[in-house]
């Protein structure tokens, strides 16, 4: 099996980038920023897993390309929210909202 | 080689987009990443998810958070 | 007829929600929505109960290779769960959610994710799956903050969002290295590429991320903590929804991923078992805590979510031993709990939202009493309660049994009476605190409060009847439950 390529292994430092950025930064626009960066990675992963000899399966992008329409809506949906909290709390910082306990 | 000097640069660009403290600049660095990984994409040979990722990252989701920044220091003034 | 037919329905009729809210609104009926909501859901109901086994291209001329969709008997038993309880809320929002801003938006959510889920049950593919799987997540997102001039359900709902779309990733990661190492992603091509591929480290780090992956959204611990958040900040129409059908989707997904597609690997059944252990003492001993009626029912969904997790773990395991017989026992019973939990919960919800529709308040202090003066609420709520403690005629006892009964029958295992000893002990903490929770209902004095509308009491009465129906036509639940379990395992019972 060729898992293993430049592609998918750039994928996984992205996964882990995201999942630093989301779970050590305390801005929510950040945290949003850390789960588009990772549906990004997950993206480039189909992509790695769809190249095989150097051909890309067209399967793969239209994986990707869904995924990517997906990742949008969630970013919309989550920026709202965001803007919404900012109405309420006067701050985009996650600790300073803790009303509920995380 | 072209394929990982674009992926290594996109994770860079990643990097900097997490660590950048001011917003904006943190926003443009993800813009700058996802450029690269439509970059990456075309050279993978997927040309119209290049596209795609063009539109949908660096265009709308950037402007996205942007927007959301910017209404959040209208109302904070 | 096939499920793509069901599908079709429900997204085309939730493009006709916003037309009929505005015509509505012009003409004075202000529930049109609510009645295409209902008429859709009643139509796919029908439609569904009668879905013909076997595998469907939606598009055979254009030979689009993944959207496959398949029906077999767990797929058909949870599609009709989903319908059948999306169905009630929706004629209990008709009155729950008069006067609310935005009913167009809410009916058109409710609609697509009552699609989302359905298309979850039914699809044969896993990429066709998470795209189902977003589409009721989202929606959810927005219905648990749907109330979004208050600061509670905002929160709850980034709360919600943030770590359910974390663990969505999670699992689309591990879908597209399943896509890698397969090159397809259909789950028959699936189970049988990975019968023959003999690699037990793969295996075992794929199904370990689609467990966690999955399992945000289904609940399991550690990653529940937004449950007790995202469930009560939700209008309780919304609150039975989640509770009771949206983590089972979150359930369906693992036991379809790991128990048909991926082939059975040793350390996995313990993985899925404790994992369940732990998800049903911290759900218990959370609850016994809580002086929030709506947080006390969320984490009593933890709970059970955990004594599904050990029914599938106890399956798995003796899957693995190749004792069809307990493993068959270990999954209906995580079956018949799945149904049961989803029909006592969604009524429990759906009675709080009565009893706070009335009192205003969501304290349990504040609400004692009114088992007694909401005459058909309170009976409604405890026959749900006697139900989910699993007193014993009723059929919450029997599914707890039917788990007990798979875990028995690796009882030479140590870790595995360990892990029976757990289970009857938190079987009994429960049963011991909703036991309690109705007694305080009836507590003495009747409150002045009154009893809500038909249109609200009414699907409160059809949930309990139902209980009681599970109950009385137990032998004929438990051949269907078997059928759909042994189909969920790909293994002939």
């Amino acid at each position: 099996m060729s898992l293993l390529n430049a592609y998918s292994v750039a994928a996984a430092a992205l996964i882990a980038v995201g999942a630093y950025c989301v779970a050590s930064k305390r801005n929510l626009i950040k945290v949003v920023m850390g789960i588009e960066i990772m549906t990004t990675a997950v993206n480039l992963n189909f992509i790695a897993m769809g190249l095989r000899g150097g051909v890309l399966d067209p399967l793969a992008s239209m994986y990707a390309a869904v995924s990517m329409a997906i990742g949008a809506a969630v970013a919309a949906l989550a920026l709202a929210l965001i803007v919404q909290a900012y109405r309420h709390y006067g701050t985009l910082d996650s600790s300073k909202m803790s009303r509920l306990r995380w | 080689m072209l394929d990982i000097a674009v992926l290594m640069a996109a994770v860079a660009a990643a990097i900097a987009a997490v660590e950048f403290k001011k917003l904006p600049h943190a926003i443009l660095a993800f813009a700058v990443m996802s450029i690269l990984v439509a970059a990456a994409f075309y050279v993978a040979g997927a040309r119209l998810l290049a596209v795609f990722q063009l539109a949908i990252y660096a265009g709308a989701v950037s402007i996205l958070m942007l927007a959301a920044l910017h209404a959040g220091e209208e109302r904070g003034e | 007829m096939g499920p793509q037919d069901v599908l079709a329905l429900l997204f085309g009729s939730s493009l006709t929600i916003i037309v009929a809210d505005r015509l509505g609104r012009r003409l004075g009926a202000a529930r049109a929505a609510g009645y295409v909501t209902v008429a859709a859901l009643t139509t796919a109901l029908l439609m569904s109960s009668s879905l013909p086994s076997g595998r469907y291209r939606p598009f055979p001329a254009t030979g689009i290779p993944v959207a496959e969709l398949r029906v077999d008997e767990a797929s058909r038993i949870f599609s009709l769960l989903f319908t059948s309880l999306g169905l009630l809320v929706a004629i209990y929002s008709l009155k729950y959610m008069e006067g609310e801003e935005g009913l167009g938006a809410y009916y058109l959510l409710l609609l697509l994710m009552v699609a989302g889920m359905v298309g979850v049950a039914l699809s044969n593919d896993l990429f066709t799956l998470y795209c189902f799987w977003e589409l009721m997540s989202v929606t959810a997102y927005a219905l648990v903050a749907f109330r979004w001039w208050h600061w509670e359900p905002v929160e709850a709902g980034l709360k919600y969002l943030v770590m359910s779309t974390l663990g969505a990733l999670v699992a689309l990661y591990a879908i597209s290295v399943i896509y890698g190492v397969a090159g397809t992603t259909n789950f028959d091509e699936l189970r049988s590429i990975f019968a023959t591929l003999g690699d037990e480290g793969v295996v075992r780090l794929l199904a370990g991320l689609l467990l966690f992956g999955f399992g945000v959204t289904a609940a399991i611990a550690p990653f529940h903590t937004w449950l007790p958040d995202a469930h009560p900040a939700a209008p309780s129409s919304i609150s039975a929804m989640l509770s009771g059908v949206v983590i089972k989707a979150g359930v369906y997904a693992i036991a379809r991923a790991l128990l048909y597609i991926l082939p059975p690997t040793s350390g996995i059944g313990y993985l899925l078992m404790y994992v369940g252990l732990l998800t049903c003492t911290v759900g218990n001993l959370a609850a016994l805590r809580q002086l929030d009626v709506k947080r006390f029912l969320a984490y009593s969904s933890v709970a059970n979510i955990g004594y599904i997790m050990v029914g599938m773990g106890a399956g798995y395991r003796a899957h693995l031993l190749g004792l069809t017989q307990f493993a068959l026992a270990g999954v209906a019973g995580a079956m018949l709990h799945v149904i049961n939990h989803a029909l006592g919960k969604g009524l429990l919800f759906l009675c709080t939202g009565s009893a706070i529709h009335v009192i205003k308040s969501r304290a349990i202090p504040d609400l004692e009493g009114c088992g007694r003066s909401m005459r058909i609420t309170g009976i409604s709520s405890a026959i749900g309660l006697l139900n989910l403690a699993g007193i014993p005629p009723l059929a919450g006892f029997w599914s707890k049994l039917l788990i007990a009964y798979g875990l028995a029958g690796l009882l030479w295992d140590p870790l595995i009476t360990m892990a029976l000893i757990v289970f009857i002990a938190n079987a009994v903490l429960a049963a011991g605190y909703y036991i309690y929770l109705l007694m305080r209902l009836f507590r003495r004095r009747a409150t002045g409060a009154g009893e809500v509308s038909p249109l609200m009491w009414g699907p409160e009465l059809a949930l309990a009847a139902a209980c009681l129906i599970l109950t009385l036509l137990l032998s004929h639940v438990l051949v269907h439950v078997y059928t759909g379990a042994s189909a969920l395992m790909g293994v002939v019972g």
